[in-house]
């Protein structure tokens, strides 16, 4: 499953750039519950798992390249991220964390940006960006700006700074930052279309009225959008995601197995393969995981139905975010005009560099 | 008779890059889509008007290097900078297959973009309301 799993997936076989130039970088940056997705303008696309906790590694790496554990400081306190068991992002205050942080400093680095300034476009769930009015949540959106912009940095053990600078563990710096909702950044990334020749806008689904479906790791964000503005009626955010699925399972593998403690990657690893190793013996959990993923895509479809109708009056229902590719056969039904988006994990990360290069009020374009 | 719709006839000049790259995008496309492209095209440059006016008028002067000028000052500064370059916006380099989805169904024509000017879409930025 996508939204689940360790892979860190990118579009090319191409090695992160090296920390070759000193111009500013642009990225995509939807930093989610589960996943922070990285989008680049020459069109590179990478994901790391929203994973890190409090404390150093304790960990000893002998060669360089099988490191996989990583540290950063910030705030006075240091942070392991990468194959950690990591500490829960599905609380409120994520997205201006230090938690959130580390993560994101941690897939710029993953990125190839090291040492480099960047300007970046993020993203906060639909109903954490606007209030019930339709009116910016402000304060919230400000937190996000501010989170990022207190420094992280990389933690590299003396002996070797030398050879981890050369190598790129310095300090990414995020000299803009600007916050839109996260379903309408995949608006942008639908009607804003790179082409051979640039980029163009589609006038046919701009003024088309549409509705974007986000399923995503903690959140579910519904965005209708018609006639370039933002119907908030049919628009929010429904608290559940993929991450559901993995607490539910986690849930019944304890009570199946009677265990009282299970590492959140050993979790991650049984909703993914459908095998949880207890003991040294494989254990077939999928009925687990199926009931767990039917309760959700029952909950969603609910949600679904009340923010959208049937969608008679849209010209296309959207799916988009890591969940819509892992519940693809799930929701393959639920509208005759719906379409899932390619690469769907990726296409608010998309959205969001577009709305960076070509919509936002940033600094002139550079590297 | 009374009518809500009012015909206007144009003439490009093709020895004008500009006018003449417009005229070649047109019959590019099909022709039953070629007069509501050229509508839009008329509705988006007025959009952009209006929004540079608007700008003039509320941005400081330290901004104003960087605002998008109306189709007045660009008119005016033509008469001293010669005439205008058309090259489409390049992206860095051809986005992955999943980058943009299907095949765009009603593009409109975007116009070069020098490093320092504004970035062409962001009239798109109101749909995020205030």
């Amino acid at each position: 499953m996508t939204e689940l799993t360790d892979e860190k997936f990118s579009d090319d076989t191409k090695p992160p750039v090296a920390n070759s130039s000193l111009a500013v970088g642009q990225v995509g940056l939807d930093d989610g519950y589960a996943y922070t997705k990285v989008a680049l303008p020459d069109g590179r696309l990478l994901a790391v798992p929203s994973r890190a906790r409090m404390g150093s590694a304790g960990v000893t790496w002998i060669r360089d390249e099988e490191q996989k554990i990583f540290e950063y400081e910030t705030g006075g306190c240091v942070y392991s991220v990468g194959a950690v068991d990591g500490e829960p992002t599905q609380f409120d205050e994520y997205p201006g964390s230090a938690l959130n942080r580390v993560i994101v400093q941690h897939a710029l680095q993953q990125a190839g940006m090291s040492g480099r300034s960047v300007h970046v476009v993020t993203g906060l769930p639909v109903s954490a960006f606007y209030r019930d009015d339709g009116q910016q949540r402000r304060q919230a959106i400000q937190a996000k700006r501010n989170g990022l912009q207190v420094s992280v940095e990389p933690v590299v053990p003396r002996k070797t700074a030398h050879k981890a600078t050369q190598r790129g563990s310095q300090k990414v710096s995020i000299a803009f930052h600007e916050v839109i909702p996260e379903a309408l950044a995949a608006w942008y990334d639908h009607v804003i279309v790179m082409t051979d020749d640039g980029v163009t806008l589609d006038a046919d689904r701009v003024s088309a009225p549409i509705a974007i479906v986000d399923i995503g790791g903690r959140t579910t964000d519904y965005v209708v959008v018609q006639d370039q503005g933002v119907v908030h009626s049919s628009s929010g955010s429904l608290n559940r995601g993929m991450l559901n699925i993995k607490i539910r399972v986690a849930n019944r593998i304890q009570e199946h197995f009677d265990i009282s403690e299970l590492g959140e990657q050993s979790i991650s690893r049984a909703v993914e393969t459908h095998q949880l190793r207890l003991h040294g013996k494989d254990h077939d959990v999928s009925a687990l995981v199926a009931e767990a993923k039917s309760e959700l895509v029952e909950r969603l479809y609910t949600e679904t139905r009340r923010k959208l109708g049937r969608g008679a009056e849209l010209d296309r229902v959207l799916f988009v975010g890591g969940g819509s590719a892992d519940l693809a056969s799930d929701i393959a039904d639920w509208f005759p005009n719906q379409t899932i988006a390619d690469h769907a994990a990726f296409a608010n990360a998309r959205g969001m560099l577009k709305y960076l290069q070509f919509v936002c009020d940033s600094p002139a374009n550079e590297g | 008779m009374a009518t809500s719709t009012r015909q206007l006839v144009i003439t490009l000049d093709t020895r004008v890059p500009l006018e003449a790259m417009i005229l070649q995008r047109l019959y590019r496309l099909p022709q039953s889509r070629q007069s509501e492209w050229l509508r839009q095209l008329l509705l988006l440059g007025f959009r952009s008007e209006c929004q540079a006016i608007r700008s003039e008028q509320t941005l400081p002067v330290r901004a104003m290097p960087m605002r998008q000028q109306s189709t007045s000052a660009v008119m005016h500064a033509g008469y001293h900078a010669g005439p205008i370059q058309p090259e489409p916006i390049k992206p860095e380099r051809e986005p992955s297959p999943g980058s943009s989805g299907n095949a765009p169904s009603g593009e409109l024509p975007m116009l070069a973009t020098p490093s320092d000017t504004p970035k062409p879409f962001t009239h798109l930025r109101r749909v995020l309301g205030e």
